[in-house]
C-alpha cells in the first residue's frame, strides 16, 4: 500500500497538456450525417468526462504552490505525503477543501493517508509528513481520515509503531503524529461514533492473542499520556476499558481476575524497555526529579488504567459520569466506581492517581455552592463511594504511602465536611458499602433540605481521615474546611437562637455535635503523629491552636451571610482562603495529654461560637471594652491584646441577660472527650475497625 | 465514378463516416493514458481515472468501428444502386 499517493509534477503538467489535446481533438470531430450522431455523442461524452473529471484534478495539482519547490524525482522516488520536499499534497490537505473536485480530492487524500497508516509500510519521512499534514488538516479532512482509518485500524497502526525495532527511527514520530492527530480530532468532535471503543477492543483482543511479553497496554497508555482528551472520549474509554478488563472472554486466560496482570504479562517489562514508546514515560519521571526505574515505570506504563485515570483526574465531569449512576433522585456508585475503588489494583503509584480522580470528581473547582443540582448530587455520590469503598479496602495503608494521597483525600473530606460531620455523629455500626446520596438537612440550617450529602460509613471515614492528616498541606485543607463549617454552623445557630427557634436543649445538642467532629479529628491526628515518631501532643496542639484562626479572620472575610449547603468551597463560601492561610501559619505549643487537649479544644470552639453569638446579638457583652470596629463587627481575635482577651472571655461568661440560652461549654467538652475515646486509645493508635 | 446520383451520395456519406472514424481513431487517448500512468501519479483516484480513460478509449474505438461498418453498408447500398441503374439502362453494371 505504500505505492499510493505519489506524483511527478512535471509529468502532471504534461498530462494536463495531453488532456487538453484530447479535448481539442474531440472538439474538431464534426459531421452532419445522421449516421454519425451516435459516434459524435460518444465523443462529446468523453470530452465532458475529461473536462469535469481529470482536468480539474490535474489543474488543481498543477496550480499548487508546492509545485514550485517540488523536486522532480519521479513519482516512484518520493512519497505523496513527503513534507521534506515541500509536499504538494500536504499543501492540498492543508488548504482545506470546501467544494467541488478539490473537496473530493482532499477527502480522497485523507482516505489514502489512512490506508497508508494502516498498511504499516510507512517510513520515517511518511510519519513526519503524516504528522505535518494531519496537524494542519481542516476538520473535514481530519474527520475523513479517522472515519477511513477506523478505530480498529488506528489501533493496529499504533501497535505497529510500538513494535518497531529500537533502531528504527520511524516508530516514535509515527506514534506521536498519530496521537496528536487523534487528540485534535477528539477535541473537535471529529472522531466517528464508537471510535475509542474500537481502539480499546482491538488492542485488548490483540493483546490477549499475543499474551506473553506483549506491550499492547503501553499503546493505550501512550494515547492517554498525551494531550487532554474531551469528556465524551474519556467516558467512552473508561467504559470500554472496564468492559474488556472484566470480560472473561478477553482477559481471563492471562489475568485470572487481575487486570493489572492482563496488561503486564510475563516478559512485558523486558519488552517495555525496548519499546519505541517508552522514552517519554522515563523522561517525565526525570523531569519531575525522580530517578526512573524500568520496573517501576513498566508497572505504570504497561497498565493503561493509570494513564486513563490520570486523564480523568483532570476532568471532573467525566469522573462523575463514570463513577455514578442514577437511582431515582439519588445518585449512587457505578459498577466502574466499585471496580476502581474496591477491586482493581491501582496502588502502583501509591494511590496518587486514583485519589486524584476522586478528588476532581467529588471536589473539583466546579463543585461549589450554586452549581447544577445534578453535578452536586453526583459529586456527593463520588465522595460517598470513595470513602465507603476505597476506605473499606485501604484500612491499613502503609504510613509511607499515605502522604501521597493525603491532599486529595483531605480535599474530598473538606469539600464534603457537612457529610463528614453527619458521619461523625453516627453511632450505628452499619456497613455502608458503595456510594449513595441523600438530601442534606441539619437543624441549625432549618428543617428544609439543602442539596445532597454523601452517605459515609464512620469506620471507613476514619480510615480516610487517617490518610488526610498525614501531611501539612492536607492538614491545612482539612483544617480550613473544618473551621469554615464550624463557623457556618455557629452563625446559623446564633441566628435561630435570636429568632427564638432553638431552645437550650437544642443548642446544647448542636454544641455537642461540634465537639464530636473536633474530637474525631484530634484522635486521628494524634494517632498519625505516633506513627511517624512526632509527639501526638504537638500535632494535636497545632490543630487545636488553629481553632483560633476562625476567630482571627475579620468577619468580612469569613462570610457575610450563612451559606446553607452540603459543601464547603473556596468560591462562594467566602473566607475559605483566608482561613486556610491562617490555618497554615498556626503555631501552638504541644498540649500534653488527652484531657488537656480536650480542654483546649473546647476553649477554641468556644471562641468560634462566642464570636458568632455576639455578632448575631444572641449574646450581649457586659464590658467597658469596645470589642467592635467602626462597622459594628467584632474585632479579630488576634487584634485584641491580652487584657482585652481576658475581658472578652469574662464578658462572654457573664453576658447581659437577654433571655437567650447560654453557651454550654460542658456540652462541647463531653463530646470532645467521647470522640477521643471512640477513636483513640492512649498508648495505641486507634480503636476504629 | 458512378453515374447514378443516389449511389454517388451514398459513397460521399461513406467517405464522411470513414473520415470521422479515422478522426476518432486518431484521438490521442493512448498518449493521454501513457501520461496518466504510474510514472506521473499514483493514487486511488489516478487509478480510477486511468480506468475511466481506458473505457473512454474503448467507447471511441467502438464508435469508430460503427462508423466504418455503416460506411461499408453505404458503399454496398451504392453498389446496389449502381447495379440497378445499369440494368435499367441495359448495360452490365
Amino acid at each position: 500500500m505504500s505505492q499510493d499517493l505519489r506524483y511527478n509534477p512535471q509529468r502532471i503538467l504534461s498530462l494536463q497538456d495531453r488532456a487538453l489535446a484530447v479535448v481539442n481533438h474531440l472538439d474538431a470531430a464534426t459531421s452532419h450525417d445522421p449516421a454519425a450522431s451516435g459516434a459524435l455523442a460518444v465523443a462529446r461524452s468523453v470530452r465532458t468526462r475529461l473536462c469535469e473529471g481529470l482536468l480539474p484534478t490535474v489543474r488543481r495539482i498543477a496550480a499548487s504552490d508546492a509545485m514550485l519547490t517540488w523536486t522532480a524525482e519521479g513519482a516512484a522516488a518520493g512519497s505523496l505525503l513527503d513534507s521534506a520536499s515541500g509536499g504538494g499534497w500536504l499543501t492540498l490537505l492543508r488548504a482545506g477543501f470546501t467544494s467541488g473536485p478539490e473537496r473530493a480530492l482532499g477527502l480522497e487524500l485523507a482516505g489514502d493517508a489512512a490506508a497508508l497508516a494502516v498498511a504499516g509500510e510507512w517510513n520515517e519521512r511518511d510519519a513526519a509528513a503524516l504528522s505535518a499534514a494531519l496537524d494542519a488538516a481542516p476538520p473535514e479532512v481530519l474527520a475523513t481520515f479517522f472515519t477511513e482509518v477506523t478505530g480498529s485500524g488506528f489501533a493496529e497502526y499504533m501497535l505497529a509503531t510500538s513494535r518497531r525495532s529500537p533502531g528504527d527511527a520511524s516508530g516514535a514520530p509515527a506514534a506521536a503524529a498519530a496521537r496528536t492527530a487523534f487528540a485534535h480530532a477528539a477535541a473537535q468532535g471529529l472522531l466517528p461514533p464508537s471510535f475509542m471503543t474500537e481502539v480499546i477492543d482491538r488492542i485488548a483482543v490483540e493483546h490477549a492473542a499475543r499474551a506473553d511479553g506483549d506491550v499492547s497496554g503501553l499503546v493505550l497508555s501512550y494515547l492517554f499520556h498525551g494531550e487532554q482528551l474531551p469528556t465524551d472520549v474519556l467516558v467512552e474509554a473508561g467504559e470500554a476499558l472496564y468492559r474488556v478488563e472484566t470480560d472473561p472472554a478477553i482477559s481471563e486466560r492471562i489475568a485470572k481476575g487481575h487486570p493489572e496482570i492482563f496488561w503486564r504479562p510475563v516478559g512485558a517489562v523486558s519488552r517495555f524497555e525496548h519499546s519505541t514508546l517508552t522514552a517519554e514515560f522515563l523522561d517525565e519521571e526525570q523531569a519531575e526529579g525522580r530517578r526512573p526505574t524500568i520496573v517501576g515505570e513498566a508497572v505504570l506504563a504497561l497498565d493503561p488504567m493509570y494513564a486513563l485515570v490520570d486523564q480523568l483526574s483532570r476532568d471532573g465531569a467525566a469522573g462523575r459520569t463514570l463513577l455514578t449512576d442514577a437511582d431515582g433522585a439519588r445518585r449512587v456508585s457505578s459498577s466502574f466506581a466499585t471496580y476502581l475503588f474496591g477491586t482493581r489494583e491501582v496502588m502502583g503509584d501509591g494511590g496518587r492517581r486514583v485519589t486524584a480522580v476522586a478528588a476532581t470528581a467529588a471536589a473539583g473547582p466546579e463543585i461549589v455552592v450554586g452549581a447544577p443540582d445534578d453535578d452536586m448530587n453526583r459529586a456527593a455520590a463520588v465522595a460517598s463511594g470513595f470513602v465507603n469503598t476505597f476506605g473499606w479496602r485501604h484500612a491499613d495503608v502503609p504510613v509511607a504511602e499515605r502522604s501521597v494521597m493525603s491532599v486529595s483525600v483531605a480535599t474530598i473530606l473538606g469539600r464534603h465536611m457537612p457529610s463528614v460531620h453527619q458521619a461523625a455523629l453516627t453511632t450505628q455500626e452499619g456497613d455502608l458499602r458503595g456510594g449513595s446520596t441523600q438530601t442534606y438537612s441539619y437543624s441549625p440550617f432549618g428543617d428544609e433540605a439543602h442539596g445532597w450529602r454523601a452517605q459515609m460509613d464512620p469506620d471507613y471515614l476514619g480510615n480516610m481521615v487517617d490518610i488526610a492528616v498525614t501531611s501539612d498541606d492536607a492538614m491545612v485543607v482539612l483544617g480550613a474546611a473544618t473551621r469554615q463549617f464550624e463557623t457556618r454552623v455557629a452563625q446559623a445557630t446564633a441566628a435561630r437562637v435570636v429568632q427564638g427557634e432553638l431552645d437550650g436543649g437544642a443548642l446544647d445538642a448542636i454544641l455537642g455535635q461540634a465537639g464530636r467532629l473536633e474530637g474525631m479529628f484530634i484522635a486521628h491526628i494524634g494517632g498519625h503523629a505516633q506513627y511517624v515518631g512526632r509527639t501526638r501532643d504537638e500535632a494535636a496542639g497545632r490543630w487545636i491552636g488553629a481553632l483560633e484562626s476562625a476567630v482571627s479572620v475579620p468577619r468580612s472575610l469569613v462570610t457575610t451571610s450563612v451559606v446553607m449547603s452540603a459543601v464547603i468551597d473556596g468560591g462562594t463560601d467566602g473566607g475559605f482562603d483566608a482561613l486556610r492561610k491562617r490555618f497554615a501559619s498556626a503555631e501552638k505549643a504541644a498540649i500534653a495529654g488527652a484531657e488537656k487537649q480536650a480542654e483546649a479544644t473546647v476553649d477554641g470552639l468556644e471562641l468560634v461560637w462566642q464570636r458568632a453569638f455576639v455578632e448575631a446579638g444572641a449574646l450581649r457583652l457586659n464590658s467597658a471594652v469596645d470589642f467592635f470596629d467602626d462597622e459594628g463587627n467584632l474585632r479579630p481575635w488576634e487584634d485584641l491584646d491580652d487584657f482585652e482577651r481576658d475581658e472578652f472571655e469574662a464578658a462572654v461568661r457573664n453576658p447581659s441577660a437577654n433571655g437567650a440560652p447560654t453557651l454550654n461549654t460542658a456540652a462541647i467538652s463531653a463530646e470532645v472527650k467521647l470522640a477521643q475515646q471512640r477513636f483513640f486509645v492512649p498508648g495505641g493508635v486507634k480503636s476504629v475497625g | 465514378m458512378s453515374a447514378d446520383p443516389s449511389a454517388a451520395e451514398l459513397r460521399r456519406r461513406a467517405r464522411g463516416l470513414r473520415t470521422l472514424a479515422t478522426h476518432l481513431d486518431n484521438t490521442p487517448v493512448d498518449d493521454l493514458l501513457r501520461w496518466a500512468g504510474p510514472d506521473t501519479w499514483i493514487s486511488a483516484r489516478a487509478e480510477a481515472i486511468r480506468t475511466d480513460l481506458a473505457a473512454e478509449r474503448h467507447r471511441l474505438r467502438a464508435a469508430a468501428d460503427d462508423l466504418r461498418e455503416h460506411a461499408r453498408w453505404l458503399d454496398a447500398q451504392a453498389e446496389v444502386a449502381e447495379a440497378a441503374a445499369a440494368l435499367a439502362q441495359g448495360m452490365p453494371a
